[in-house]
């Protein structure tokens, strides 16, 4: 077995070159830094560094000169030659006086070291790989880019034979090969790394005569070099084998294996020690390998034997080439490599007259294995499938960066950060808040070695390992204290081990490697404690919420088994996760855990997936985020820092090619979406229901709020709720206009208020869904009847939905009305809310009114139910109620202008919605009046007029009255019916009907803007003139309307 | 013709990216809506305001991508890479931002202490400030060398 010591750095990557002196005492090396190191043995530690070459061995890169320097100390001799691009390799002869170099200009140089004469070969058509000069100094051997190998003669720098054995390519570096040919010791024979083999060429005839192959090896031979007594062949391949063939048998003596596997850049033999061989790879570290195997012959009697045989097997070979080889073998006298297969030589001998190398190789595989049986003793390797358990993961802080750092993050949360600098000088924490004024900076000295730290806004908790003479301590440093001692420590019993600590709001807990949970009060009285069932991964906390993840055991192969426990604190309520386990993706660990600043439980895996506690789909967690998608790198991740619901804000530190972020230079805080992993991202459908899931997941906290009792405010709910009724809205009409009816309905069934599902319904009919617009308007009965069969109780029982319940019901109470006029005609409903705003139109034609009435009527036979209350609405509003109904018209204008602007977008546009400029389209703007009626011209006001119906005092006066006139004329039809009415109307005194909308007017004028009543009046003037010019009847009027219909 | 304040008060619209200590809520302002302000959460605030702060300790200065002297694998255009494209180029490249000497200036003058390699960007600044100055030269000199209607 060769002794191998470890790899060790000799330059920086890339191609690196090596050979020893010629005592053997020195090792020089060169390496794509550019230095030459002298290295005085190879355990040598110091070893001299010269800014160039040595003596003339070794190969420069990066000067185009080839430079002579004076042994050992460096100093240049003098330039021996020059070329105009790097040399690749060069070689000297046995006395020192010939040089031969390669570069990449394709010339060769033969240089005489004493006098610089050189003789230069040219003929390759690429850059030289590497030469060889024959031990007799005739011939050069080349070997080039250009996949040839020349055999010059020196004399007359003539090209003696080409052999194109080799792969091409463009340059050295593109070259797998380093074709390191070699002569042997006399000339005789020229080796060549080809491929697999080393093929062996036989002088003057330059004829293959033999070769070397070992099937072991994976990689292209690159290197081959002989031993100093001329007996062994060292090969280097690219796959980082090394192995010695004796010359003679052509088998493997030695085989070694690079631990990494690294490209072989060069080899060389001690020239003095025997079997000793130093390697170079491409990453530019340097081995040795000692005791190559002479042979084992020495040991035993029987393999001396053997050796005898074989040596009578080369005798049997009467031929020159068998000569040199057995005259090696003598001349050496260095006992051969056992050569047990000469019954195969003897079968072959006679076959084999002429190709006397080939019974040597048939035999070589194995007798390479029967060799190596002898020498190497390979161990058995048996691979037995053996379940190993996965290791489980340590304990953690979350947001810290690892223990063994000298400056690290101990915590890193939303309230501060706490870095600890661990180094020979300095043993220190600093301890930083966000906002400072909460408290300020602090440094402070790490007497008691903690490693372990929270913060929260009232106090600071550190906590330290156990020591050999000191137990495991807690400290706090409750800033928050009013009193003036403002710190307290506690150690925990000697067989304990603090393994996580947090700190909640007014507490503090700890979990040991006991398994206990401990709960101390931030003031320091030991409150709670309780056990856990496994090994503590990571704690968090929050207000009154601990999360305690711990081990439950060993997972699948890869993954980490975690269970959960989210307990409150104070002990009223019963656990909402008790001992569940954690879900986490395939392979990995965890990596943080926290709290949002609302109090919902997060926690990231090693894959970089975040998922969040959904406390309203029976606790499970999902996933909301993935920051390994945001990643630009393979081996960048995000470090999290904080997670905010509301705005949606993933706050974490993008950290390039690490895990974790260094506290210096100052990482910067970024911000990630949250995005729920839902099927077909891409498609609108998927955006909408992802946007709704994720606004509804995210405001799950204010019914956790609402049930620990804390207060806030509706206005910050309805806020954040407020997305949820836009991707309704948006999916609905998605669906509606994609013909999905169904799924239509299911939206509907989702939408929280009637307000919405009016819209849907109109919206529907617009589209000419009848069917639809029907089941939705069922669906509307159906959910008023449970709510108001829920209401009572719900009133008693929870007092935080109150307001919102008694506002519903004076929508409803308020609305009502509307409802039972919201037609299939969109404008309908513009009519129920104007019903407030009209009626100082004293003296209106009965054109707008007229067509307003039918259609109205036409609503109530198709739905009864509604029909009373509808009917006696509007006069009841105007009277005692008016203070609600107000309020309550004004609202639902308000959000009808915002719905409208919304709903139009993915209707008429794309849906990156262009609503702005869309609503500035004629029929749009009739709708989003009357805050942009001032723009409006005198044609729109026309339409407007028309489309907007806005309610007279003859339409309050024919919703009174119309019951008597349909008892005085029972037979008549319905227009009938209004032109009846219409007369009557005229024959009513002018002061009646002044009184009447001056009555009205003056509430109204409470109501309204001033602003507001002046337009009206224009637009009623202006309706005036032209109904004045010719009054519209019933027909024009229907066309007039149909028309404005289309045009939306 | 602007002299150097003038210059530096147009440059103060810029945003820069700081880190406040403290907590406010959204600012409206003339030039648009500034904040909310959370501590620990980088906010892009104008320059004036993010020097203010920085005078009365209220916040750390982010110093922008492109102030940074370590050639890095995403962001190709440091210093380094810009002062070097400018050599090469025969005429103006376009700078990382429209006031990059002011905003270097201004932020060097302030807040050294957020901004790492604080000298080294302050010569490289100069740097590319000097190979400017010496194009416009060269380019009035043949200009009126030439006698040609438009300078080069």
């Amino acid at each position: 077995m060769p002794n191998t010591k470890a790899l060790r750095y000799a330059h920086s990557d890339g191609h690196t070159d090596l050979c020893f002196e010629g005592t053997g005492k020195y090792l020089l090396t060169c390496g794509s830094d550019g230095d030459v190191r002298v290295w005085e043995g190879f355990d040598d530690d110091d070893a001299v560094s010269h800014r160039a070459g040595d003596r003339a061995f070794a190969i420069l890169y990066n000067t185009n000169t080839i430079q002579a320097h004076t042994f050992p100390d460096g100093a240049p001799d003098g330039i021996l030659t020059r070329f105009t691009a790097p040399v690749n390799h060069m070689v000297i002869n046995s006395s020192g006086k010939t040089l031969v170099a390669g570069s990449s200009d394709f010339t060769i140089k033969v240089v005489k070291v004493d006098n610089c004469e050189h003789k230069s070969l040219r003929g390759h058509e690429a850059p030289v790989l590497s030469v060889a000069l024959d031990p007799q100094e005739e011939y050069v051997a080349s070997s080039s880019c250009d996949g040839s190998v020349v055999i010059w003669k020196i004399e007359d720098q003539s090209q003696l034979k080409i052999l194109n054995i080799l792969p091409k390519s463009n340059d050295v570096s593109l070259s797998k090969s380093l074709c390191r040919l070699t002569w042997d010791s006399t000339g005789k024979f020229l080796f060549i790394p080809v491929e697999k083999e080393i093929k062996i060429f036989e002088r003057d005839t330059w004829n293959e005569v033999g070769k070397l192959v070992d099937e072991t090896v994976a990689g292209i031979f690159s290197l081959a070099v002989l031993s100093p007594n001329a007996t062994q062949l060292a090969v280097g391949s690219t796959d980082g084998h090394l192995l010695v063939f004796d010359i003679n048998s052509k088998t493997v003596v030695e085989r070694y294996k690079h631990p990494k596997g690294f490209t072989l850049t060069s080899l060389a033999w001690n020239p003095q020690v025997e079997g000793q061989i130093a390697f170079c790879d491409k990453e530019g570290q340097l081995g040795l390998l000692e005791d190559i195997a002479k042979s084992s012959s020495n040991d035993t009697t029987s393999k001396s034997a053997v050796k005898k045989r074989a040596k009578e097997t080369h005798g049997i070979f009467d031929d020159d080439d068998d000569d040199f080889l057995l005259e090696a073998t003598q001349d050496d006298n260095e006992p051969k490599a056992a050569e047990p297969m000469d019954e195969d030589d003897l079968s072959n001998d006679g076959t084999a007259g002429s190709k006397v190398l080939k019974p040597l190789d048939d035999s070589d595989d194995d007798a390479a294995s029967s060799v190596s049986d002898a020498l190497v003793l390979p161990k058995p390797v048996i691979h037995t499938e053996t379940y190993k358990p996965t290791p489980l993961q340590n304990a953690f802080q979350a947001g810290s960066t690892p223990v063994h750092l000298s400056s690290r993050f101990m915590v890193w949360n939303s309230v501060g950060i706490i870095k600890q600098y661990n180094t020979e000088e300095e043993n220190s924490i600093d301890i930083e808040f966000h906002d400072t004024s909460i408290h300020h900076a602090m440094h402070i000295t790490n007497n008691y070695n903690y490693t372990m730290a929270d913060m929260s806004t009232e106090a600071v908790i550190l906590a330290s390992e156990k020591d050999d003479d000191s137990p495991s301590k807690l400290t706090c440093m409750h800033f928050g204290s009013w009193d003036s001692s403002k710190e307290w420590t506690i150690s925990l019993p000697d067989n304990e081990e603090i393994q996580a600590i947090t700190i909640g709001e007014g507490w503090i807990a700890i979990a040991t490697d006991s398994r206990m949970v401990r709960i101390i009060t931030v003031g320091g009285i030991q409150k709670q404690i309780f056990s856990i069932a496994g090994p503590v991964v990571c704690m968090a906390a929050h207000s009154n919420q601990l999360l305690v993840v711990y081990h439950r055991g060993t997972g699948i192969p890869g993954d980490q088994c975690l269970g959960v426990i989210l307990q409150y604190v104070d002990g009223s309520k019963r656990n909402l996760l008790n001992m569940d386990s954690l879900p986490l993706s395939r392979k990995s660990s965890l990596s943080w855990l926290g709290f949002s600043a609302e109090g919902t439980p997060f926690y990231m895996d090693s894959a970089g997936v975040v998922r969040m506690l959904n406390r309203k789909f029976g606790n499970n967690w999902v996933q909301v985020a993935n920051t390994k998608s945001h990643a630009k790198g393979k081996s960048d991740h995000y470090w999290i820092v904080g997670v905010h619901e509301n705005p949606q804000q993933l706050r974490c530190i993008p950290c390039k090619g690490s895990r974790y972020p260094a506290t210096l230079p100052r990482p910067a805080v970024a911000i990630l979406p949250f995005s729920i992993p839902l099927c077909e991202l891409n498609t609108e459908k998927s955006q909408y229901e992802e946007s709704l899931s994720r606004s509804q997941l995210f405001a799950n906290h204010f019914d956790h709020w609402t049930s620990q009792g804390y207060e806030f405010e509706e206005s910050l709910k309805e806020e954040v709720l407020k997305p949820v009724q836009e991707s309704l809205m948006k999916l609905f009409a998605l669906s509606a206009r994609s013909d999905r009816e169904y799924r239509a309905l299911e939206v509907c069934e989702l939408m929280p208020d009637q307000h919405t599902l009016q819209l849907a319904i109109k919206y529907a009919s617009r589209l000419k869904h009848i069917q639809l617009a029907e089941r939705i308007s069922e669906l509307v009965r159906r959910k008023l009847e449970e709510e108001e069969a829920g209401e009572e109780e719900q009133e008693e029982e929870d007092p935080y939905s109150q307001p919102i319940v008694e506002r519903r019901w004076a929508q409803r109470n308020g609305n009502s009305g509307d409802n039972a006029e919201e037609d299939q005609e969109e404008e309908q409903e513009e009519d129920g809310v104007n019903q407030y705003v009209g009626e100082e139109e004293v003296d209106s034609t009965p054109s707008g009114p007229v067509l307003n009435l039918k259609s109205s009527k036409s609503e109530k036979t198709s739905k009864p139910q509604f029909q009373l209350s509808g009917r006696s609405n509007p006069f009841r509003v105007s009277t005692p109620s008016k203070g609600t109904g107000s309020t309550k018209g004004t609202q639902v204008f308000d959000s009808m202008t915002r719905k409208k602007a919304e709903k139009t977008t993915p209707l008429l546009t794309a849906p990156t919605g262009k609503s702005k400029n869309n609503s500035k389209t004629q029929s749009s703007q009739a709708k989003i009046f009357p805050s942009k009626k001032t723009k409006t011209t005198k044609s729109e006001n026309i339409n407007n007029a028309t489309s907007e119906k806005i309610p007279s005092a003859f339409d309050l006066w024919l919703a009174e009255n119309k019951e008597s006139i349909l008892e005085e004329n029972p037979d008549v039809s319905e227009e009938d019916v209004v032109s009846i009415a219409t007369e009557k109307f005229r024959q009513i005194p002018k002061e009646e009907r002044q009184n009447d909308s001056q009555k009205d007017n003056k509430k109204r004028k409470r109501e309204e803007d001033t602003s507001e009543n002046k337009e009206t009046d224009v637009i009623s003037k202006k309706k005036k003139d032209t109904t004045n010019i010719k009054p519209l009847s019933q027909k024009t009027n229907s066309k007039l309307a149909s028309f404005t219909f289309q045009k939306d | 013709m602007m002299d150097p304040a003038e210059i530096e008060f147009l440059a103060e619209k810029e945003m820069v990216s700081v880190t406040p200590n403290f907590t406010q809520e959204k600012m409206h302002l003339i030039g648009g809506h500034v904040g909310p302000l959370n501590p620990g959460l980088p906010v892009d605030v104008p320059l004036w305001m993010a020097v203010n702060l920085k005078q009365g300790q209220k916040c750390r200065i982010n110093p922008p991508e492109w102030m940074d002297i370590v050639v890095s694998l995403y962001i190709s255009d440091s210093l380094q890479d810009k002062k070097q494209e400018e050599t090469d180029s025969k005429f103006f490249t376009k700078m990382p931002s429209k006031h990059y000497m002011e905003l270097t200036q201004i932020l060097l003058n302030c807040a050294t202490d957020d901004i790492p390699h604080a000298d080294e960007i302050r010569t490289l600044v100069k740097d590319i400030w000097d190979l400017r100055i010496a194009k416009l030269r060269s380019s009035i000199d043949t200009f009126l060398k030439s006698d040609a209607t438009h300078a080069k």
